[in-house]
């Protein structure tokens, strides 16, 4: 009995030795794959390295907006980026459609304010590092742009008189407004300054705005100017964090620690090697931020029952001939300055139907996407690069791919590691205490 | 030493070749499809980066080393392989003296094979010269 336990014993004991054995067996296999699948040529490397939010440069101020860099415009800016009070219903802010908690962006095809917008609402975070702004690029500023929902029917629906008007009429904004630009124009006569007035659409408040003098609609234009101005200051504030991709890439070049595997797995490793070599996505969606900011056709199909959109083709004039433009009386930049709008691609042929690549930063958190909304998912999004089909429009500039569903996989899993929270995300990220 | 430390020195390797082959380009001569002008390009910002609006200096010398001025200088560019061109329209903006001119507005959105193409006209001269860079 004795030596039938005692062989039992032996038994146990091998089978703990065989069990750790093969333990550390499976471990170091895991270990030799993930190093042979994760190893990254000096090429590959230098490429990751561009990518990184440390290679992120300072933003270089907006020469066109003398108050982008103030504190005290930036806050100013968070209140009104989120008070409903700027809208023709007071039930619209620049937060209906850029909502913090979906990175400032809204989750809907098409934007819904007063009423659906012809566009997807997207990320304005880092958006500040772009030389155009809205799909289309249709505005050269931050500032610019800030005006065109105010007055847009279907989003806050009001009117630049109106606005004005708020900043004096509200004690609050008065005084913040007056300590950052000097004293506001009395408007509170009627007869010069009517109640609502503007270049808009509402024939009224078009004739009101016809009918004020020259000098007037100055006074306006500026205020309403300095109001994009303030919301800009706010704007630029809304910058992304590290993520796991980024941490990722700083172990990678750190020689003390050896970090990698616990942050990105095979598949999501796999997927970036994809990302920057086999898939080409990062032919576009290159630098820090995953975006060149420029415009391309790839050949994306209209919504249902739509024309296919013209894209940047359509905006070329009307940048030219916008008044509140880098070239304009409201700039505060000199026409030297203004390099961007001097040296602009006018080539309308090669723009047709084009569109400003997105940041892909926190991109697994905004669907839907594309300028109009119309792909649900990444997974979509990916095979519609993969198909790279004849555009409707224009001259689609993706080619098929011919990736594996698997490697599609792999690069959407990828893109998971690129959310994170904006930085100073207490302060900027949701209205002001 | 391991794969990491080497990639890592690797790199830095790079970056210095990097700068190197531009300030080399710089140095390198294109000359014209008449064979009346020799073309030389310097960009202010090395290496060129990209996304980034910044300047050139051309240096343009007829074949027997004389500096040339009073020349109009029409530049376009693109990408062969993705049959697009720049995302700016730069313009020759400046004589500078002694064969040089500062080119503004120049731009590249995409890493890859690029080529700019020179249009010299002077007189009832009318030739082109094409310079191929990688970004």
């Amino acid at each position: 009995m004795i030596g039938k336990a005692n062989k039992l014993g032996r038994h146990k004991i091998g089978l703990l030795i065989l069990l750790v054995c093969s333990v550390f067996l499976v471990l170091f296999i895991w270990r030799s794959n993930y190093s042979q699948f994760v190893d990254w040529s000096s090429e590959e490397l230098e490429i990751l390295q561009s990518l990184w939010l440390e290679s992120l440069p300072p933003l270089s101020p907006d020469q066109s907006n003398a108050i982008v860099d103030s504190t005290a415009a930036a806050k100013l800016g968070q209140q009104i980026f989120f008070d409903s009070q700027f809208s023709i219903n007071g039930e619209i802010s620049c937060a209906t459609c850029h909502q913090p908690q979906l990175y400032f962006s809204d989750g809907l095809n098409k934007a819904f304010a007063i009423g659906q917008t012809a566009r997807h609402t997207p990320s304005i975070v880092g958006v500040a590092y772009s030389p155009w702004f809205y799909w289309d690029g249709r505005k050269d500023s931050q500032w610019s742009q800030a005006l065109g929902p105010l007055e847009d029917p279907k989003e806050h629906g009001g009117n630049r008189m109106q606005y004005a008007r708020l900043m004096g009429s509200d004690e609050s904004y008065r005084i913040e407004y007056e300590a950052l630009f000097g004293n506001l124009p009395d408007f509170s006569d009627e007869s010069i300054f009517p109640v609502n007035a503007g270049p808009v659409q509402n024939p009224e408040w078009n004739a009101a705005w016809q009918m004020m003098t020259e000098d007037n609609r100055a006074q306006v234009n500026r205020v309403f100017s300095n109001i994009g101005k303030i919301l800009a200051a706010y704007e630029t504030r809304l910058m992304p964090s590290e993520t796991r991709f980024d941490a990722y890439v700083a172990s990678l070049l750190d020689e003390d620690n050896d970090l990698e595997p616990s942050l990105l797995t095979m598949d999501e490793a796999n997927g970036l090697r994809l990302f920057i070599g086999e898939a080409r996505c990062i032919e576009c969606h290159n630098g820090p931020l995953f975006t060149n900011n420029e415009f391309h056709n790839t050949g994306l199909l209209p919504s249902p029952g739509e024309l296919p959109d013209q894209g940047r083709t359509r905006v070329l004039q009307l940048l030219l001939e916008d008044p509140f433009n880098c070239y304009g009386g409201f700039s505060d930049a000199g026409i030297e300055q203004c390099t961007e709008l001097t040296y602009m691609r006018t080539n309308r042929t090669e723009l047709l139907g084009a569109m400003r690549t997105p940041t892909l930063r926190n991109i697994s958190a905004t669907a839907p996407y594309m300028h109009k909304g119309q792909i649900p998912n990444l997974a979509e999004v990916l095979k519609h690069y993969n198909q790279a089909e004849l555009a409707l429009i224009g001259h689609n500039e993706a080619e098929p791919l011919a990736l594996s569903r698997r490697q599609l996989q792999q690069i959407e899993l990828f893109l998971g590691t690129l959310d994170a929270p904006i930085i100073d995300s207490q302060v900027w990220g949701q209205p002001p205490l | 030493m391991n794969f990491k430390h080497l990639s890592i020195k690797l790199i830095a390797a790079i970056y210095f070749l990097f700068g190197t082959v531009s300030a080399i380009s710089a140095e390198e001569v294109w000359a014209s499809d008449g064979g009346s002008f020799n073309v030389s390009y310097t960009s202010k910002l090395v290496p060129i980066p990209i996304n980034q609006i910044h300047q050139w200096v051309l240096h343009i010398e007829s074949t027997s080393g004389d500096s040339v001025s009073g020349i109009s200088i029409e530049l376009i560019g693109g990408m062969p392989l993705h049959d697009h061109g720049l995302p700016t329209s730069p313009v020759a903006t400046e004589y500078l003296g002694e064969g040089d001119f500062l080119i503004e507005g120049m731009r590249f959105h995409m890493m890859g094979e690029w080529e700019i193409t020179l249009t010299l006209s002077i007189d009832n001269l009318n030739e082109t010269v094409l310079i191929p860079l990688r970004i």
